[in-house]
């Protein structure tokens, strides 16, 4: 008859837990990278338009970056709602918060994106542009709250956009940190995962609008930021990795998986290279010779997102300190 | 002998998928520079007003050709470990004529076509999309054509064995009929040019570049063929002397755990070596029986399997006299003794094979050894269960 106690077998002592989590699987590295998508393009669109100021000039990709931000979140959210184990159970996360719980913070800030991307899309329009909505909603309910929503957004237009980007910051970082607070998977057990996701959260939104046909003006100026971007997520995931190497047994296990071990090849031929070196020569090129445009940068930056996203899931579920120990033979 | 550098364990499987990223990027960079990113450049093929994939195609096969001749008849390259696909002659002709319909209708195959859409060109993201699809379907269809797919057979098929010709005189065949393809396709393309099909710079009419890569190749082969006849043999001719099949270690010993008498095992080394350092049950080559002449004797109902001191028996004189089939054990004794004999290491990576595979090897370790194998991993601590201390007083 089995003696352990409840608590061993419902959380450690299972083919789910240890030796290797098969909890999270690619619907949950899918939100970590629509997520980060979503959180990039509201940090890019709010520097952007603090900058520039007039956003009714902007190319449509870039003044509907906003509300493309909320599709490419509600989408990872429906993955993320495809994940759950008890999906009706969903609607506890918003009853409480937990300073504490990454998650609980993550709920939260899932919400409160929302209606700031809506504010941030519906500031700035032209008089053209709201008499043309005014024109097709008539003079009902929906236009007075139209017609207020503009209003109450042209006023704090400032206001909003500084918020968008610390609610960008908030959820790009956010991603990371979920991971990084699990310190039990060796892999996650790093501060750096918080800035890393973000930077590549900034990068796969830069990449993502480069898709669309932007203004040349807009164009360059993204494309220096993408190149500043991938400039930081080598340097973070640089220091990771020094970060894990200068550590005990298990930080070094954790180096060791991206630079010897199991993901090592997918690691740096996916990510590293194709993800973040070669979009990063292509964009160089791009700045450097006029009427040069590398089509293929924003794809390997994208393909590079969603396999580092892929990856460290991967590699931290399958490192904990029960699989270590039992490799020591304790 | 340092090529193929990956059958040599010059790097790992890791190493081995950046280095082929890289060169896929070069790879990727030359056929978008040699204009292969456009469809109009390829299907021009079909024409014969521009024969660029021909000749580019046919120079790439010869310039590999010749490094591979050179280097082997050099010493530094083991043609025996690169890999050759093996003939399957009607699905690989039925494979060919789809691949070309396929080609002539997108414009692209799906090596140009990334490098066409990388490029930006809508058709041949299209054209990758198709492949992409294509190769979903074969999947989805793979059990109904399986057996069409695995027909024709003809083994490992090349030049000099099939027309029964030297190597030296295959390569020199070989380069002659590139260098008399570059003027066919010339010739073609003068004869069916379009006065209105834009101006090819690689046919200008120039004979310099030309003249340069018939010159490296004619080089090259004077290279190769010198090498060959001042002394230096190919390094390996599989069609004169055929390798015995192999196992490794680690396969031996699971064999010889589940089934003891599956294997005859015979140890090649003379003088013999002595009992410890051999396989057990293993048996050896006396001084009065050098050549294995015992060996017509044994019954083929088991398997010979030999093996020497570092590295697979050679001797294939041996496995001529055994009437069954005869295996050789990859590494010799030192693999049996580095990868069973010696307690194996834990692994660094926690990953569900590599305990797998530790588990597997101390239990082979604990079995040929008598040692006993690393205790499981503990799952409960035992902990200090604290008793209530009677109340004084009572019955």
């Amino acid at each position: 008859m089995n003696t352990l106690p409840l608590e061993v077998t419902s959380s450690r002592v299972q083919p789910h837990i240890d030796p290797v989590l098969h909890i999270w699987c690619w619907d949950v590295a899918a939100y970590l990278f629509l997520g980060g998508i979503a959180a990039g393009l509201l940090v890019i669109y709010a520097v952007h338009t603090l900058r520039k100021g007039n956003s009714s000039t902007f190319s449509w990709p870039l003044r509907f970056a906003p509300l493309i931000a909320l599709s490419a979140l509600s989408l990872g959210m429906a993955f993320l709602f495809l994940d759950l184990e008890y999906k009706t159970h969903v609607y506890r996360f918003y009853f409480t918060f937990r300073p504490t719980s990454p998650m609980s913070w993550g709920s939260w800030i899932l919400i409160v994106t929302y209606p700031v991307g809506i504010l941030m899309a519906t500031g700035g329009w032209s008089e053209q542009q709201k008499r043309a909505a005014g024109a097709r909603l008539g003079s009902g309910s929906i236009a007075r709250l139209l017609d207020n929503t503009l209003a109450f957004s042209d006023r704090h237009r400032a206001t909003i956009l500084r918020l968008g980007i610390a609610v960008g910051c908030g959820l790009g970082l956010y991603t990371g940190l979920l991971l990084g607070t699990l310190s039990a998977r060796l892999q996650w057990n790093t501060a750096m995962l918080g800035p890393l996701f973000l930077a590549s959260g900034i990068s796969t939104g830069i990449a993502f609008l480069l898709l669309f046909p932007l203004h040349n003006d807009e164009r360059h100026e993204l494309t220096r930021w993408d190149i500043a971007a991938i400039g930081v997520e080598l340097t973070l995931i640089g220091l990771m990795l020094i970060g894990f190497l200068s550590g005990d047994e298990a930080a070094r296990l954790a180096a060791w998986n991206l630079l010897g071990g199991p993901v090592t090849g997918e690691f740096w031929s996916l990510v590293i290279i194709t993800g973040l070196a070669v979009p990063l020569f292509l964009e160089i090129v791009e700045m450097r010779r006029a009427g040069a445009r590398a089509f293929m940068a924003p794809v390997l930056v994208l393909i590079g997102g969603i396999a580092l996203r892929f990856i460290l899931l991967h590699a931290g579920q399958a490192t904990s300190y029960d699989a270590l120990l039992s490799m020591v033979g304790h | 002998m340092p090529l193929p550098f990956y059958m040599h364990d010059a790097f790992s499987r890791p190493v081995g998928l950046v280095i082929a990223t890289l060169i896929g990027c070069v790879f990727g960079f030359a056929l978008e520079r040699a204009g292969f990113g456009r469809a109009t450049v390829l299907t021009d093929q079909f024409y014969g007003d521009n024969m660029r994939v021909f000749k580019v195609m046919f120079s790439a096969i010869v310039t590999a050709m010749l490094g591979v001749f050179v280097c082997s008849g050099l010493g530094i390259l083991d043609l025996s470990l690169m890999r050759i696909p093996t003939t399957y002659l009607w699905p690989q002709i039925a494979g060919g004529f789809l691949l070309g319909v396929g080609f002539i209708v997108s414009g692209h195959c799906p090596g140009t076509a990334v490098v066409g859409a990388s490029s930006g060109n809508i058709d041949a993201m299209v054209a990758f999309f198709g492949t992409v699809l294509g190769t979903y379907a074969f999947g989805g269809v793979f059990p109904w054509i399986q057996d069409f797919y695995n027909s024709g057979e003809m083994g490992i098929l090349r030049l000099p064995t099939t027309f029964g010709i030297s190597e030296t005189l295959a390569v020199i065949a070989v380069v002659l009929m590139a260098i008399g393809g570059f003027f066919g396709a010339e010739w073609v393309e003068k004869k069916l040019a379009r006065e209105d099909a834009p101006a090819d710079p690689t046919n200008s009419g120039a004979a310099a570049p030309r003249n340069r890569v018939f010159g490296i190749w004619s080089l090259a082969t004077a290279a190769g063929a010198v090498v060959l006849f001042s002394g230096f043999t190919f390094v390996s001719r599989p069609q004169a002397e055929p390798e015995l099949p192999s196992i490794s270690a680690l396969d031996l010993a699971t064999t010889l755990v589940a089934d003891p008498t599956h294997y005859f095992l015979l140890d090649t080394r003379i003088p013999p070596a002595p009992p410890k350092q051999r396989i057990p049950g293993a048996m050896v080559l006396s001084a009065e029986d050098p050549d294995g002449a015992f060996l017509a004797d044994l019954p083929p109902t088991r398997e010979l399997l030999l093996y020497g001191g570092d590295d697979a028996s050679t001797r294939t004189d041996l496995a001529e006299r055994f009437e069954g089939t005869t295996l050789t054990l990859r590494g010799g004794y030192a693999a049996f003794r580095n990868e069973v004999i010696a307690p194996p290491e834990p692994p660094r990576a926690a990953t569900p094979d590599a305990l797998e595979a530790y588990r597997l090897r101390s239990a082979l370790h604990a079995h040929f050894t008598g040692a006993s194998a690393p205790a499981p991993t503990p799952m409960v601590k035992p902990v200090r269960v604290k008793r209530a201390r009677k109340a004084e007083g009572g019955c």
